[in-house]
């Protein structure tokens, strides 16, 4: 640092004294809960995320499994319309929701490295999808 | 907070540890909001900022590497945050990144016995300090966010010009206009 540098640094410093009286001022109590109950929250997000991928990695065939999660809906909807349905008929119509949304899932999947930046409809589907996963796993232990 | 506090905090708070992350929040919470509130000068858009603050740090904490600077990423997270915030105010033709003064919540300074002093000079030392955060909010931007960080954020005036990317000369010489502009305005007011 030149002596010039030196002397300004130091003019700043004792310039910073002025600043001793500016009114400290706090974020609301309520404020400081609401924020640290969203982060808790995005962490718990984060780490389903994570799960995801992790799953995604492992190749294709625990891809498939998330890939399930996209049929849930659907899977759910004729478990609960069609008592009578066999596990056959639902594996079959769950393999044809699979492959409608197969391309839409690949979509949301190469815009998952970036989710610090994703947008709040692709945030919501990628949520949506976590959801749909949990569903059907629990009709996985059904069937 | 003491270095292996904030070592075993941030390594649970990579876990996702609840406890931890709502610590990190509870710790660094009054001096963020501290800097947001000053540069914004909007208590509803520092509290605004502040969660996106935090939501920010949860979302990249895993591309942190800690070396003792956590505080400097913290805060250049927050400031940059205020900035984009100004930026996209001022191109949808709003003010050149100040929100509207809002009454401030003014705790007593540090070192300055208030409740000691009589009513009319209680007023006047309130009224004294008003005017000096309504004088920081008049500053350029860019002079206000060099002072701010150096007095919220603890970090040494090279530390700043590295969060804010510009030479060491260019901090300095941003806070010294700005600390001048200051002590002639408060000259002036009294």
């Amino acid at each position: 640092m030149s002596a010039e540098m030196r002397k300004l640094a130091e003019d700043v410093e004792r310039g910073m004294v002025l600043l001793r009286d500016l009114p400290p001022v706090a974020p609301r109590p309520e404020c400081v809960a609401r924020v640290a109950a969203a982060v808790v929250a995005e962490a718990e997000r984060d780490l389903r995320r994570r799960c995801v991928l992790r799953w995604s990695g492992l190749g294709a065939g625990a891809a498939a499994v998330v890939l399930l999660a996209l049929g849930a809906p659907l899977l759910w909807r004729s478990w609960r319309t069609d008592v009578s349905s066999n596990a056959e008929t639902v594996l079959s119509e769950w393999a044809a929701a699979l492959d409608a949304s197969q391309e839409r899932f690949a979509s949301l999947f190469t815009a998952v490295p970036a989710y610090d930046t994703l947008d709040a409809d692709v945030d919501r589907e990628l949520d949506e999808l976590l959801r749909g996963l949990d569903e059907s796993l629990r009709h996985f232990e059904n069937l | 907070m003491d270095s292996t506090v904030l070592d075993e905090l941030l390594r649970r708070a990579r876990r996702r540890e609840p406890e931890a992350l709502r610590r990190l929040v509870e710790t660094y919470s009054p001096r963020v909001f501290g800097l947001l509130y000053r540069l914004t000068g909007s208590r509803d858009e520092a509290e605004d900022l502040l969660q996106e603050a935090f939501l920010r740090v949860v979302r990249v904490i895993d591309k942190y590497r800690h070396v003792g600077k956590f505080e400097a990423w913290l805060f250049r997270i927050a400031a940059n945050l205020a900035r984009d915030r100004a930026r996209r105010r001022a191109r949808r033709g709003g003010t050149d990144g100040l929100g509207e003064l809002q009454p401030l919540s003014v705790a007593r300074a540090p070192g300055v016995q208030s409740d000691t002093l009589d009513p009319p000079q209680r007023l006047a030392l309130s009224e004294a300090k008003e005017q000096l955060a309504e004088h920081l909010l008049r500053l350029s931007d860019a002079e206000r966010e060099v002072i701010l960080l150096r007095h919220y954020s603890g970090l040494s005036f090279a530390e700043i010009a590295a969060v804010l990317g510009v030479p060491l000369g260019t901090a300095l010489a941003r806070a010294h206009r700005g600390l001048e502009r200051l002590r002639r305005e408060l000259r002036q007011g009294e």
